[in-house]
């Protein structure tokens, strides 16, 4: 999908970025060949992306490995937590690192979080444990049974459909 | 090489945007670049590896709402529904999951857009195709943690 906020983003950022979302080089020097690529000096591309970074326009630039092909099991888990009692059970559910996400949304279930586990035992055992962390009573577990699309790239040129 | 665990956990966490930017995780493994990078390819090729490269912070390129939306769809369409939502580009996640009587939502995506209106608009558009009649629109009001997983003690 397109972005159209021409303010914000100047088109030879656009560029950058899309060369270093779409395009990385895995090679020794990305950023010299990302420059040849869009004819600037390496200097160029790193000073530039790390402004972006800085902007928080890139949240860091590195590997996302398939998690299932690795053996890690996932599950979407949602609670029903009253208003008064949000940032307490939100505090609990961020200290684990197993957690990846942590969102407040609208409904009954208000809180939604992601959960990775070696097995779905270990899911299971972890979600039962912060229940009884948080006392919270309602708890949806939505196992992951079937991934159909991760890809959080952004199309940065008009005209660009993935 | 075998892609071992250290490798992974070591190639999962962010690089610096430098020069050389392998060359600080090269030596804490105690490989070479070339090494590394040759392993990394390796990876992408057998798909451990979803991809390698910037990820954006889509708030900050104009992507100011978003929404999990769970759908209700009978068994028999799950395929085709969800070959139809994986195909939008703004639905960057999409996921069969576990439903229960009293919450019978099983499939669920990851919908973005410019603003609220937008998000509407494009979840219309959505329905339209998917002929899904039974669905929830849970927009992301608040941002507690987010965060690349960490996948030390996750594997075995």
């Amino acid at each position: 999908m397109w972005v159209k906020t021409k303010k914000m983003l100047k088109f030879r950022d656009r560029l950058l970025l899309r060369e270093s979302q779409d395009n990385f080089p895995l090679v020794s020097r990305p950023y010299l060949e990302i420059g040849k690529r869009l004819r600037l000096s390496e200097a160029e591309v790193i000073s530039r992306l790390k402004i972006l970074k800085k902007k928080k326009v890139i949240r860091y630039v590195g590997g996302i490995f398939n998690t299932k092909k690795l053996g890690i099991r996932s599950t979407l888990v949602a609670m029903n937590v009253p208003k008064q009692r949000l940032q307490k059970v939100a505090g609990i559910i961020n200290a684990y690192p197993q957690i990846s996400h942590n969102y407040l949304r609208n409904g009954r279930f208000n809180l939604w979080f992601t959960l990775s586990a070696s097995s779905r035992k270990e899911l299971l055992r972890l979600v039962r444990q912060i229940q009884k962390r948080t006392k919270v009573d309602q708890v949806l577990n939505l196992d992951t049974r079937k991934v159909f699309k991760i890809d959080a790239r952004f199309g940065l040129l008009k005209n660009e459909n993935r | 090489m075998k892609t071992d665990r250290k490798f992974i956990l070591e190639l999962n966490k962010p690089l610096p945007i430098a020069q050389r930017p392998f060359e600080s995780v090269a030596r804490r493994l105690g490989l070479s670049e070339e090494k590394v990078l040759s392993v990394l390819s390796d990876c992408k090729k057998k798909g451990l590896l979803r991809r390698f490269g910037a990820v954006l912070g889509h708030k900050n390129i104009g992507l100011k709402t978003n929404a999990l939306v769970a759908w209700k769809v009978p068994v028999k369409r799950i395929n085709s529904v969800a070959t139809v939502l994986a195909g939008f580009p703004q639905i960057t996640h999409c996921y069969l999951r576990n439903s229960y009587s009293f919450w019978p939502y099983n499939l669920y995506s990851m919908v973005h857009a410019r603003d609220r209106k937008a998000c509407m608009r494009l979840i219309s558009g959505i329905v339209r195709k998917v002929r899904i009649k039974n669905f929830r629109i849970l927009f992301t009001l608040k941002e507690f943690k987010k965060t690349k997983s960490v996948l030390g003690g996750l594997l075995r």
